[in-house]
């Protein structure tokens, strides 16, 4: 058995003998229990005096929704990335130099046909998971759509991360180009907009 | 800022973006014309390995004009083969020579060795070292 099953047994146990929060509190925290954990533990029962005490909804994890969260994902991460090459193409047809390697144009066909894919594969798949979580707000303590939504969190600061290095590392070598310096705010403010708007999804799933 | 406006900029973004690529580069009839100029491009660079054979087998002497002798045959094409021009052999000097083709989009080619691309006249220099 998990720490957090035995704990959630004797919180609800302790409920049921109508034991006040504060004392349930109390002894959790001289048995060693951390504030976080006490916290986690009695927000599970909703703050009522019935008896059995009502479980508060839970996070869950559906094969359909990790399907629709992995789609959605996918898509964005794909339409990010072809952005982002399709941009350094076009600046690099722009602002050509001496050391570049091969036209360009080929690439830039190749970027063009993923964001005819992927934009609309994406803008679908997040209307529909937006669509259904405001027909059921249910779907919104979704684990998968959770870990989906911080792991592009996580992805977008390390890049944000990198790129502000790298235009950095650029300026103090004395490199920053106009081409260089339109490239990474390309980058940059992508990420910027991946990263705040799925923070907001994300506080919506925190509440 | 409101998550339905950051996904209308990413989507304007993509969008906008996708659809200056597609300017940039060329519709369909574009990527069929840089096919067809990386098929002379490759003749051309053919026309080079014959003349590379034809002036070892005369003693390092570059030839003053191309045709496929017996020594050094093979298969390979002395007219770009969808308009049946003939390539353009010129001899420069004891070391150098060209090859040049009407191209299409000459502006767009790109010679990744040590020859040299002219896109106003379509010739690549060449240089024979022995």
């Amino acid at each position: 058995m998990r720490n957090s099953d035995r704990l959630a047994q004797f919180v609800e146990a302790s409920l049921e003998q109508q034991h006040s929060r504060e004392e349930i509190s109390e002894t959790l925290s001289a048995a060693g229990w951390s504030a976080s954990e006490i916290a986690e533990g009695l927000g599970a029962w909703a703050e009522t005096q019935n008896s059995p005490p009502i479980p508060r909804p839970m996070p869950y994890v559906s094969a359909k929704e990790s399907f629709l969260y992995a789609l959605t994902f996918v898509s964005l991460a794909m339409t990010a990335f072809h952005i982002n090459w399709l941009g350094f193409e076009l600046i690099e047809l722009m602002l050509p130099e001496s050391s570049d390697w091969g036209n360009g144009y080929g690439e830039v066909r190749w970027t063009v046909s993923a964001l005819i894919v992927f934009v609309p594969i994406f803008l679908f798949m997040n209307f529909r998971v937006l669509n259904e979580a405001g027909k059921d707000p249910a779907r919104r303590r979704s684990t998968v759509r959770k870990w989906f939504g911080y792991i592009t969190l996580f992805i977008a600061a390390v890049v944000i991360a990198g790129d502000l290095i790298a235009a950095l590392n650029a300026l103090l070598s004395g490199d920053l180009t106009l081409r260089f310096f339109l490239k990474a705010g390309l980058l940059g403010g992508v990420a910027a907009l991946v990263f705040v708007y799925f923070r907001g999804e994300m506080q919506d799933a925190e509440e | 800022m409101p998550k339905n406006s950051i996904l209308a900029v990413i989507s304007v973004i993509a969008i906008g973006m996708a659809a200056i690529g597609l300017f940039v580069s060329g519709g369909p009839s574009v990527g069929k014309a840089e096919r067809r100029d990386q098929a002379r491009i490759e003749d051309l660079y053919e026309l080079r390995e014959l003349t590379f054979c034809l002036a070892e087998t005369a003693g390092g002497v570059l030839p003053k004009i191309i045709d496929n002798s017996d020594t050094c045959a093979r298969d390979i094409m002395f007219n770009d083969p969808y308009d049946d021009v003939p390539y353009v052999y010129e001899w420069i000097s004891e070391r150098s020579y060209k090859y040049c083709a009407s191209f299409e989009y000459p502006e767009r080619i790109t010679i990744y060795d040590s020859a040299s691309f002219d896109p106003t006249t379509g010739c690549i220099q060449f240089t024979y070292r022995p």
